[in-house]
């Protein structure tokens, strides 16, 4: 999952990206000017905006109305110092999907994160069932029947994206786009690396094909069929 | 006792005034009356005196005729009531003719008139235990010579009731007295109603006077429609009263929550990077920087605080005798001496051209002043350049300029560079650790000290904020 962070306090901003690369292992890119925040959102394919309100250049709350004006629907959440009925109001009324005040937790801020990337995705329980296969967002394990697999990081985003669009062709550049920010190096294989690694964890045995190719598109990830 | 309204007030003023004027007015009205009343008297009785002349004249004195003729003319007009009449000759005083049923009117005369009235007087008041009962006229005239007598001098006295006149008078007066009243009430109901029309647009605007309060001063409309000329310049007054003090209270509200804001974004930023560092488990260094940011971020905090407390103290500081005569000059080039090693380690030179001006100023707030000036110039200004303090005096002000060679300010921004919290749009540096607030205060301090505060930004010259402040009266500087 990739997160934009539009916040000008720069510390904060890295805490922020921090906890979520740490915990969840999303992609994070920082923008600590308002206008410079809007250009990268409107390069790249987020699935959250994480978005402060007093901005310089341009204020949070204009990024938001050009976002939507676009008819863009990633899921923003506002962070602002402002706490008041009025200021919350107007923010959500500008088409944010939540607000949080300053200070928050940090823990409080993971778990609204997640829950807005799920519910983007039309996913609304925490717990995603595919066949034998559970994923379980909220602790991040992934069971297949009885056996807990042990994924890494980057496999565990993999599955969960595609998890999270089943029944979807993913191709591989939206893969590579909705898993790593600016900062990383994008080998061209390197989900293939991923995809199948997860295959042999899911079924050591290759009977059950749960990720499957789809020659030229991408992937897809389903219920196998008997 | 609680002070009368002003309705009462002025209603009761006018009232009395009708009141008064109404009594005065009967009282004259009524002694106009009387004397009216005694005048048709008097009219009555010298005409009847006159009838009784004439036929005497005609029948002759002491004839039967006459007498009977003049028994008529007494039985004449009904509304007069005869007290008695005499008629007698001056020679030797005989008495020809008397009715003495009621008065003996010659008698009468010689007790209660001493000495006697003048002849033909015009009015004789007949008086009976002090009480006046009648009028009384004296005639004398010459009655004319018959056969063989010769012409006699005549007296005619005639006295005449007032009870008729006094009773008039009397209804008289009650008719006053009560119209009097009557129209006295009716006036007051008149006059009260008057006022109550007149008050109504006072009672209005204490209505709505009264449905403002400090909560919803800003939604107060200010419009009143029309209102009477008395009251424009109250309600004017009254209304930018309202909106000074709206304004007051929105720029509190304003600067609280601009506080709050500016507070809770190092309060996040500590909290996230202590939260941060234990959620898992660190290196020693990532701790060890955690902490240090964490004390930095309360640092800034601390500074806001701290500022924040200064200004709400200039807010409420008065022109208080803690001033002291200052030469700026001297005094500006110690600031800049304490200041120059700072200056060096963000690499400026700091330069004070200074000349000689007495100012009466509170030491430590014009410290401040010229501090955040300086601390604003270190902060922005292009390091390697000079950051110089000029000075210059004209007939009752010190210039104090304190130019950088940055020019950073776009000149849209200037007006707003003293308000509190106000950051450049282009950069908001929170890094630098200015808290917003270090400009504010120095314009407040010029602003206590009878002085003003200017900025001027240009890529050419930099930026030069002017101070400038009244130099000390000569007089009491010397």
């Amino acid at each position: 999952m990739r997160v934009l962070i539009i916040e000008d306090e720069r510390r904060l901003a890295d805490n922020i990206a921090q906890v979520l690369r740490e915990r969840e292992k999303y992609a994070v890119d920082i923008s600590e000017d308002g206008l410079d925040g809007f250009h990268m959102f409107q390069s790249n394919p987020y699935d959250l905006v994480i978005l402060d309100l007093m901005l310089p250049r341009m204020g949070g709350l204009e990024i938001l109305r050009r976002i939507r004006q676009n008819g863009k629907t990633t899921p923003v959440l506002i962070l602002s110092a402002r706490d008041s009925t009025d200021d919350i109001v107007q923010g959500l009324n500008y088409g944010s999907d939540d607000y949080l005040t300053k200070p928050f937790d940090l823990g409080e801020l993971v778990a609204r994160c997640k829950s807005l990337i799920r519910r983007a995705y039309g996913v609304a329980a925490p717990l995603i069932r595919i066949g034998e296969l559970s994923i379980d967002t909220a602790a991040r394990r992934v069971q297949a029947g009885r056996r807990v697999l042990n994924l890494t990081g980057m496999e565990y985003q993999t599955l969960v994206y595609l998890a999270m669009r089943q029944g979807q062709i993913v191709s591989k550049e939206q893969l590579l786009e909705h898993l790593y920010d600016f900062n990383w190096e994008r080998f061209s294989n390197v989900i293939e690396v991923y995809i199948s690694a997860l295959r042999r964890k899911i079924d050591p045995t290759r009977q059950q094909q749960y990720i499957r190719t789809c020659r030229g598109q991408g992937y897809l990830l389903d219920e196998p069929s008997k | 006792m609680r002070p009368l309204s002003l309705k009462s007030r002025i209603g009761f003023c006018i009232a009395a005034v009708i009141a008064a004027a109404l009594v005065v007015l009967s009282i004259v009205a009524s002694i106009e009356f009387k004397e009216a009343m005694l005048r048709s008297v008097d009219h009555r009785l010298r005409m009847t005196a006159e009838a009784i002349r004439e036929t005497i004249l005609t029948d002759g004195f002491e004839t039967e005729e006459s007498r009977r003729e003049i028994e008529a003319i007494l039985k004449g007009p009904r509304e007069t009531v005869w007290l008695g009449y005499a008629l007698w000759k001056e020679e030797d005083g005989t008495i020809w003719l008397e009715q003495t049923e009621l008065l003996n009117v010659r008698d009468y005369l010689r007790l209660q008139a001493q000495p006697l009235p003048k002849l033909d007087e015009p009015r004789i008041l007949v008086v009976k235990d002090g009480k006046m009962v009648g009028q009384m006229l004296w005639m004398r005239f010459l009655a004319p010579a018959e056969s063989g007598k010769e012409g006699r001098i005549i007296h005619l006295l005639l006295a005449a009731s007032s009870e008729y006149s006094y009773h008039e008078t009397k209804e008289y007066v009650q008719v006053l007295a009560v119209t009097g009243s009557i129209l006295l009430m009716i006036s007051i109901g008149v006059i009260y109603s008057i006022f109550r029309w007149g008050f109504r647009p006072i009672g209005e605007l204490t209505e709505r006077m009264n449905r403002i309060s400090e909560k919803n001063l800003e939604q107060v409309s200010f419009e009143f429609g029309p209102m009477p000329p008395e009251l424009l310049p109250f309600v004017h007054s009254w209304k930018e009263m309202l909106q000074k003090l709206a304004e007051a209270m929105s720029q509190q509200r304003r600067f609280t929550a601009d506080a709050a804001h500016e507070l809770r974004t190092p309060l996040a930023l500590v909290k996230s990077t202590l939260q941060l560092a234990q959620s898992q488990p660190r290196e020693l260094s990532f701790y060890k920087r955690s902490i240090q940011h964490a004390l930095e971020d309360l640092d800034r905090m601390n500074r806001l605080v701290e500022q924040m407390l200064e200004l709400s103290r200039l807010d409420r500081a008065e022109l208080d005798g803690t001033r002291e005569p200052l030469e700026l000059g001297a005094w500006l080039e110690d600031l800049s001496e304490q200041y120059s090693s700072y200056a060096q380690e963000r690499g400026f030179r700091l330069v004070c051209r200074r000349c000689s001006a007495w100012i009466r100023a509170h030491p430590q707030q014009i410290r401040q002043l010229f501090g955040n000036l300086i601390d604003n110039a270190l902060q922005y200004g292009p390091p390697g350049t000079d950051v110089t303090i000029w000075m210059k005096t004209d007939d009752s002000f010190v210039h104090v300029q304190v130019h950088d060679e940055g020019g950073r300010i776009p000149p849209e921004e200037c007006p707003f560079l003293f308000e509190r919290f106000y950051r450049l749009s282009k950069a908001r540096d929170r890094h630098s650790g200015g808290t917003g607030l270090g400009l504010a205060i120095a314009q407040e301090i010029a602003i206590l000290h009878g002085g003003r505060i200017t900025v001027r930004s240009n890529p050419q010259e930099g930026t030069i904020f002017t101070v400038v402040l009244p130099l000390e009266e000569k007089s009491s500087a010397s």
